[in-house]
């Protein structure tokens, strides 16, 4: 009894110690300060954080030390949401996703950033918050900043790009067409004039997925200067949100299918054939023009990515073709929990990975090893180790980065296959052929009630049927003018307005929101 | 060597506790094993059950899930070049029935009219599909003629596919084709649908602590397998018929194989289990089982000790009662025999010198029984049969005979007596003073009684001497004992005119006294009143009075002894009997110091110093029961006292000088004096009136008056009823005698 009651004594007094550590203020060097953190892991990339080489260094730089507590992809969501329910709040909320609404903005579970950023705690973080649109993505609806932001900016505005087939054009002495009419003309002469040279007419001019903006149909209906993008809508020139199947261009588009369909260029396969076999068919050589997200580094094999080169998407009747713009999106980075009593330490912790070197170390590994540096002072990546060997040392993915884009390409030397998308970016930029308003900022960016988000998913779901059974009914068999204004009317009985009505009052919203 | 009877006790039961934990041991062992082997048998047949259930009902799943599709009016064939729509309808479509069933990774619809697949996010020609998809034992061939001509379910084992449109690096799955709708015949088409492997490993990991080879066979062919053992399916020899497990060996290795009979679509499911671990499961249990015994049989040996410890400890007390300081070294059963011996030695001398020493108790019983010193009749005869006597019949008598000059009766009193006599029980004994020997017999027949009297006479005659002999009258109660002995002394004091010729009966003797004998009544009863009323005067008077009678009736000897036999009689009966509760009549008188009594003198000594004895006895000079109501029973006595010349006293005025109730004061009075005080009023009156009729001359009416009662006549016939004579009777008596 005497001897329990000694470990009893023995266990109390080490509590205490531990207890008293760990409230005291960061400014004392010794001993360390140790936080708890509840982690985002990827769901099939296993990864431990506690003995992490680079969080070690991290450590040794900041004098805090981390308890990572994973959590796997799956069951993210509800974790985040037992450990604000049980109230038992870790220091920190690591990557992954969290409502800023409902847990800061509401509950006051998270403490508000900005104050300290103010004061000068996040140097290396705050700095690169003067890029535009940055700020407004990370600032809820009170007006405070309760998250750090993750970023990575490829500098990407579009999700595909038009690549026709170079060596059939040379075989056929063939420009690359840059109007909708020479288009069609070229690609009737792919279809007739077998430039492929095998004697057999089995050339597919056009090949293309359904409803997606990467190897999807919806990508051709930018010819006619409508961005058809999943969310079906767009902001015009004037502010107004406008339903894209509604639009003139749409029905001009589907008749030009329907002709493409009915000359056997565009292969009717699009209507239900996935990636795989899009993938297979193009791998096979005998497509004339498709869309992608590039060519390198993706499901195309390298014998086939030499036959093909960009195209700038073609207007028709003279106007300007408009593809849906990409932004870049600020994920969630890491939030302080009001349970934290180290908020300096923290900060102290977080704004030393975002020191260049470490914050690019912790994507691309050590320097030296995976990473160099240019003699120009910018870095870029060596090697890639295969089987995801990077999570070994450092974070990738699940760590912090803060990179927005004129920060990024002043520090960072992207891979080749990035640089091919950053031209084919470049390219159809200064072209003119993205819409000006990302519709990302309806559907994305833009702040939405939860009653707004809940109608206009049930809204998308009607729209988006009745748009994509138009789409297969009229290239199959053709549009005419009954059918059309029996879409017009389905559209309309289906809640079209409603549903840009909503999509207008976020956006006004938004609008009003900005400096 | 000593061993203690504990330690016998304890070795013997532990011996058969052993031998019952023993057979208990090989019997649980043996069962155990075959327990244990039949529960992992039966073990993987439920496990296997669970599988195939699972399994059939997936296939089930799949089965439905054609006859649906092939049952819904919504999907029918056509022909994708000529109504392409119709495939974006049809994705549509099959996307619940893609959802539904989990247990499938992919979920192909075959049109046989244009060789087109569909599934729920894609569609193609066969040819592209067989393109795509490389099954690595199944020939493009075999599959797609399965595909168009199938009429039932067809498997393909699991096998490698290498395909784009499967997720994973090349995974083995199992392929199920299933014709479309409930009709093969007039089926729409078929169903292709493709279960990865890892699904069903995910099924058999139940078995999670055990390395085991688990198989579905589809027909001869392993379906799906997980394989720890390195055991090879072909190698694999399970049971058949009803059987469920078998026994094999392979490279040199037991292996158990269970398996299932087989089930629907001829698939069988069967699992394989190394030997060693089975044995293993089993030694497991078997230590649990022997540990637990091993328990128990601590705890039983504890119990024995406990039982031997309970079982020893009386056998050692009795051991250490029986045993003697030399037999220390000797055991305690040993001990207790030897002791046992040496009681049964002591037992039979004792027995031998209580033997020798009948004669003496049955003397001794002869003059208990004729001193009246048994109390109850249960007590003479135990006493009786103490020393050989079955004294149970109906009359007892007593008889004298007088001993010869060798001092020697009739029969040897220290032989069992009179054994020859049937129905008879007699005992004798020698009365040194009167020269004779007393016998008590005992008969149910009065007149074996004298006969046997006539034989004593006629046995002690034989030596020519003569013998007297006297007998009592016929008694049939035990308190009449002492009368039949004086009884017998009388009629043996008859000798002197009667001689030897005859026994002296008492009956023939006794008629001759009733002149004398109501005379003596009297007397007598006038001195139990005496004593009653503790008069020392009137008692002195009374035997004065007697004295004078007998000096005066010159009665014979034999007169002589029977007045005093009445009046030692009457007065031990009355007076003794009343004071029993506190003196035993021994204490007051020896019937043969009185028989022995010879003349006035001695019968008047004998007779006061009685009466002495009686007086110092009397309740008065004895401690009262109750100190209270003692004090008021002498308050009541000395009011009578005061107050009995007073004709209006009565039990109420006495009662309530006293204060107690009449009926307490009765029974208290009672208790005390062996009277009513109507009873003690009466009897001084009566003395008073008897004072006053010897030593005046008053009239009898007089004389009533005086002492309290309102008429003659009620005293008159009071006085005779207390006295035997009338109060003239009286005075002219007393008269007479005091001028004789």
């Amino acid at each position: 009894m005497k001897r329990l009651a000694l470990i009893l004594a023995v266990l109390l007094a080490a509590c205490l110690l531990s207890a008293c550590s760990g409230g005291r203020p960061a400014e004392s060097a010794a001993p360390p300060v140790t936080l708890s953190a509840l982690q985002y892991e990827l769901e099939n990339v296993a990864v431990d954080f506690n003995n992490l080489w680079f969080f070690q260094q991290i450590e040794e730089q900041t004098g805090v030390h981390v308890d990572f507590t994973d959590v796997k992809d799956s069951e993210w969501t509800s974790s985040v949401s037992l450990a604000f329910a049980r109230g038992s709040l870790p220091d920190l909320i690591l990557r992954g996703s969290l409502d800023v609404e409902e847990y800061g903005v509401s509950r006051h579970l998270l403490l508000p950033l900005d104050e300290y950023m103010e004061k000068g705690y996040l140097p290396n973080y705050t700095a690169r918050l003067s890029e535009p649109g940055l700020r407004e993505q990370l600032t809820a609806s009170d007006g405070h900043m309760y998250t750090l932001g993750f970023l990575i900016s490829q500098g990407v505005n579009t999700n595909g790009h038009f690549f026709i087939n170079q060596d059939w054009l040379d075989a056929l002495s063939l420009p690359v067409p840059g109007t909708l009419e020479e288009l069609t003309e070229v690609l009737r002469r792919f279809r007739r004039d077998d430039p492929n040279g095998n004697g057999l007419a089995d050339e597919i001019p056009l090949e293309f997925t359904f409803d997606d903006n990467i190897t999807g149909i919806y990508n051709l209906f930018s010819f006619f200067s409508l961005p058809l993008n999943e969310d079906y809508v767009f902001v015009d020139d004037a502010g107004r949100v406008r339903f894209a199947p509604e639009q003139p261009g749409f029905a001009e588009a589907l008749a030009w299918l329907h002709d493409m369909a009915q000359e056997g260029i565009l292969d009717i396969d699009f209507i239900s054939q996935g990636s795989n076999i899009w993938a297979e068919k193009v791998n096979e050589g005998n497509v004339g023009l498709f869309s992608y997200w590039r060519l390198q580094n993706t499901a195309l094999s390298p014998s086939v990515i030499s036959m093909y080169r960009v195209m700038k998407p073609v207007g028709a009747g003279g106007r300007k073709a408009c593809l849906p713009r990409l932004i870049d999106l600020i994920e969630f980075g890491a939030a302080l929990t009001a349970d934290n009593r180290n908020v300096e330490a923290s900060l102290r912790w977080l704004d030393a990975q975002f020191e260049t070197e470490n914050m690019l170390v912790s994507q691309n590994g050590a320097l030296g090893d995976t990473l160099t540096r240019r003699e120009d002072g910018r870095y870029m990546v060596a090697s890639v180790p295969p089987d995801n060997a990077l999570y070994r040392q450092v974070p990738v993915i699940c760590g912090q980065f803060f990179a927005p884009p004129e920060y990024y390409a002043s520090v960072y030397v992207p891979a080749a296959h990035r640089q091919e998308k950053a031209a084919y970016c470049s390219l159809y930029e200064e072209a003119g052929v993205l819409e000006k308003v990302s519709a990302k900022v309806l559907t994305t960016v833009a702040p939405r009630t939860s009653d707004e988000d809940a109608r206009l998913s049930r809204l998308k779901t009607s729209l988006k049927s009745l748009t994509d059974a138009a789409i297969v009914d009229m290239v199959t068999s053709g549009p005419s003018p009954e059918k059309l204004e029996a879409l017009r009317q389905a559209f309309a009985a289906a809640g079209s307005a409603e549903y840009c009505g909503i999509y207008q009052d976020i956006y006004d919203r938004w609008t009003a929101s900005r400096p | 060597m000593r061993r203690s009877i504990f330690i016998r006790y304890a070795l013997s039961y532990m011996l058969v506790l052993l031998l019952l934990f023993a057979g208990l041991t090989l019997y649980l062992v043996q069962s155990s094993q075959r327990q244990v082997q039949q529960d992992i048998i039966t073990g993987q047949i439920n496990r296997l059950t669970r599988i195939a259930i699972q399994h059939e009902g997936s296939i089930s799943a799949m089965l439905s899930t054609a006859e649906a599709i092939g049952l819904s009016p919504h999907i029918e064939p056509f022909r994708f070049a000529e109504e392409p729509w119709k495939a974006y309808d049809l994705q549509l479509q099959l996307v619940p029935y893609t959802a539904a069933n989990s247990f499938c990774d992919q979920m192909y619809l075959f049109f046989p009219e244009d060789d087109r697949l569909y599934s729920s996010s894609a569609s193609m020609p066969l040819s592209r599909f067989s393109g795509m998809t490389r099954f690595e034992s199944t020939p493009p061939e075999e599959m797609a003629q399965a595909l168009r001509s199938a009429e039932r379910l067809v498997v393909f084992p699991a096998q490698r596919i290498v395909s784009s449109l499967v997720d994973g690096s090349d995974p083995r799955m199992v392929t199920f084709i299933l014709p479309l709708g409930a009709n093969p015949v007039s089926s729409k088409g078929t169903v292709l649908f493709l279960a990865k492997e890892q699904t069903y490993r995910s099924m058999f990991a139940d078995a999670i602590d055990t390395d085991l080879n688990t198989y579905i066979w589809s027909g001869d062919r392993v379906l799906a397998a997980s394989e720890d053992l390195p055991v090879p399916a072909r190698d694999i020899l399970l049971p058949e018929g009803g059987d469920y497990s078998r026994i094999f060996s392979w490279n040199g290795e037991s292996f158990l194989a269970v398996a299932l009979p087989r089930r629907s679509w001829d698939m069988r499911y069967a699992t394989v289990l190394r030997m060693a671990d089975v044995n293993a499961a089993v030694q497991g249990s078997l230590r649990h089982l022997l540990l637990m015994l091993l328990l128990l049989l601590i705890l039983s040996v504890l119990l024995i000790l406990w039982v031997a410890r309970r079982h020893a400890r009386p056998i050692e007390a009795l051991s250490g009662l029986l045993s003697s300081e030399e037999e220390e070294r000797k055991d305690e059963l040993s001990r207790i025999s030897s002791g046992i011996r040496r009681l049964t030695r002591t037992n039979v001398e004792l027995t031998s010198r209580l033997d020798m020493a009948v004669p003496m108790q049955r003397r001794d019983f002869v003059f208990r029984f004729v001193r009246g010193w048994f109390d109850t009749d249960e007590e003479a005869v135990s006493a009786a049969e103490n020393v050989g006597l079955d004294i149970r019949k109906k009359y007892f008598a007593a008889i004298l005979c007088s001993l010869s000059a060798d001092r020697e009766g009739p029969f040897d009193l220290k032989q069992a007596p009179f054994s020859t006599l049937s129905g008879m029980a007699a005992a004798g004994v020698e009365l040194v003073a009167m020269k004779a020997t007393l016998y008590l017999a005992f008969s149910d027949d009065p007149a074996a009684l004298s006969a046997l009297a006539e034989m004593i006479r006629q046995k002690g005659s034989l030596d020519g001497g003569g013998c007297v002999t006297a007998v009592s009258a016929v008694h049939s109660r035990r308190e009449e004992a002492a009368a039949a002995f004086l009884e017998a002394a009388s009629a043996y004091d008859n000798r002197f005119v009667m001689g030897d010729r005859q026994v002296l009966a008492y009956s023939d003797l006794s008629s001759n006294l009733e002149d004398i004998l109501p005379r003596a009544r009297k007397i007598t009863n006038a001195i139990s009143q005496a004593l009653a009323l503790n008069s020392r005067e009137m008692l002195d008077d009374r035997i004065s009075e007697l004295m004078r009678f007998l000096k005066n009736t010159r009665m014979s000897p034999f007169a002589f002894r029977m007045i005093y036999n009445q009046v030692i009689d009457t007065l031990t009966r009355d007076q003794v009997t009343r004071l029993t509760s506190n003196h035993d009549a021994r204490d007051f008188y020896d019937i043969f110091s009185l028989s022995s009594c010879q003349s006035l003198d001695d019968l008047d000594e004998m007779l006061r110093r009685l009466c002495d004895r009686l007086m110092e006895a009397h309740p008065d000079a004895s401690a009262p029961a109750s100190v209270s109501e003692g004090d008021e029973i002498d308050q009541a006595i000395r009011y009578i006292d005061d107050h009995f010349t007073d004709p209006e006293i009565s039990m109420t005025a006495i009662a309530e000088s006293i204060d107690l109730s009449t009926a307490r004061l009765s029974l208290s009075f009672r208790e005390r004096m062996g009277m009513t005080p109507s009873d003690y009023l009466s009897l001084l009156r009566c003395e008073k009136a008897r004072s006053l009729l010897e030593g005046t001359a008053l009239s009898i009416r007089e004389i009533s008056a005086l002492v309290g009662y309102y008429d003659a006549g009620s005293f008159i016939r009071r006085f005779k009823q207390i006295t035997g004579e009338t109060p003239l009777q009286y005075r002219r008596a007393h008269s007479a005698e005091a001028g004789s």
